[in-house]
């Protein structure tokens, strides 16, 4: 009887270390305040441990609206201008955690060049730095709303592709007086997960033309911008693939109005 | 002899002008080589290669 019930102990045991131990793991992980399954493009910062206060100050004066939350965290959202004025808007949804976690996210289907900053330089009408994405603003931002220390730098990552451990950000700009048309060669090394871009066309809405801007890759139509200022997209995969060299070219109508596209990269290199 | 010598001058100049058009199709104006990016010719010298760092949050 005693060697019975050795061996069903023995049998239970094996059970646990096999079926119930893993489970309860996966069920640790996936309870994860985060949605990592949910978010797409994203940049975060470690604060340190945030208070009560900081969380008041995020419903008080950051978020727009409060998406969830639970005892260690709470997730926000907040609409930002993309170039300055009080029109053309996006949203980003940001984290809080009590252990000081900070992060700014695009959802999965949102193309991740939304992030491109088209504020431009009041002196010069340059647009400012691709460095100085939307995300980093809006990370600057929350910080001092929430009333926590300033940081020095933000890292980013792409939930939808975690392989990609890269990217880029390359552009072209058409300024007034410019040459209507320019182009440029892109060379991606290694693995090319995805290639978004984000097209601009400052004031030539106010032409009675159709298209006051057209993007090509190998003189292959992208995109073109009629009567709104920015688009954004991705381009196809079969279009822009890795180790080889694409030409794209920006066209407008006439040299009145600036222009510009950015073409975002994610890739690895093997 | 003199077969010899045109041949070696004939593949010179084909060197050459391979080495021209890499050169010439892959660049253009505004080119930059200082910025560590994958592009072969970075115009408005804004690109930067960023890291994309798994936040640690994710293994906590």
């Amino acid at each position: 009887m005693k060697r019975y019930f050795c061996q069903m102990f023995a049998v239970i045991c094996i059970f646990g270390a096999l079926v119930v131990a893993p489970s309860v793991a996966s069920a640790l992980t996936v309870t994860g305040t985060f949605p990592a399954d949910k978010a797409g493009m994203a940049a975060y910062v470690k604060l340190d441990p945030l208070t009560e206060t900081n969380f008041d100050n995020a419903k008080a004066s950051l978020f727009d609206s409060v998406e969830s939350f639970g005892e260690t965290y709470m997730i926000g959202l907040k609409e930002y201008s993309v170039d300055g004025p009080n029109y053309n808007k996006l949203n980003f949804r940001i984290y809080l955690g009590t252990n000081g976690w900070l992060v700014v996210y695009l959802l999965k289907d949102q193309e991740p060049s939304r992030i491109v900053n088209w504020r431009r330089d009041a002196a010069t009408g340059k647009f400012v730095s691709l460095s100085d994405t939307l995300l980093k603003f809006a990370i600057e931002n929350a910080i001092s709303k929430i009333g926590a220390p300033a940081v020095t730098s933000v890292e980013y990552y792409n939930f939808a592709y975690p392989d990609a451990k890269k990217m880029t950000l390359t552009r072209e700009n058409i300024y007034n007086g410019e040459p209507i048309t320019d182009d440029f060669t892109v060379l991606v090394p290694g693995t090319l997960y995805l290639a978004s871009y984000a097209l601009a066309s400052i004031g030539g809405a106010q032409n009675t033309w159709s298209e006051a801007v057209g993007a090509y890759i190998d003189n292959k139509k992208i995109n073109g911008i009629g009567d709104i200022p920015f688009i954004y997209g991705n381009y196809l995969a079969a279009d822009f693939t890795a180790g080889v060299s694409h030409t794209i070219r920006l066209d407008k109508r006439n040299d009145d109005y600036p222009a510009s596209i950015v073409t975002m990269l994610f890739y690895s290199v093997n | 002899m003199n077969k010899i010598i045109l041949w070696i001058v004939l593949a010179a100049v084909a060197a050459a002008g391979i080495w021209y058009a890499a050169s010439y199709g892959q660049e253009g104006d505004g080119a930059s080589k200082e910025n560590p990016v994958p592009t072969d010719k970075a115009v408005n010298q804004d690109d930067g290669a960023i890291d994309l760092v798994r936040p640690p949050f994710l293994d906590e």
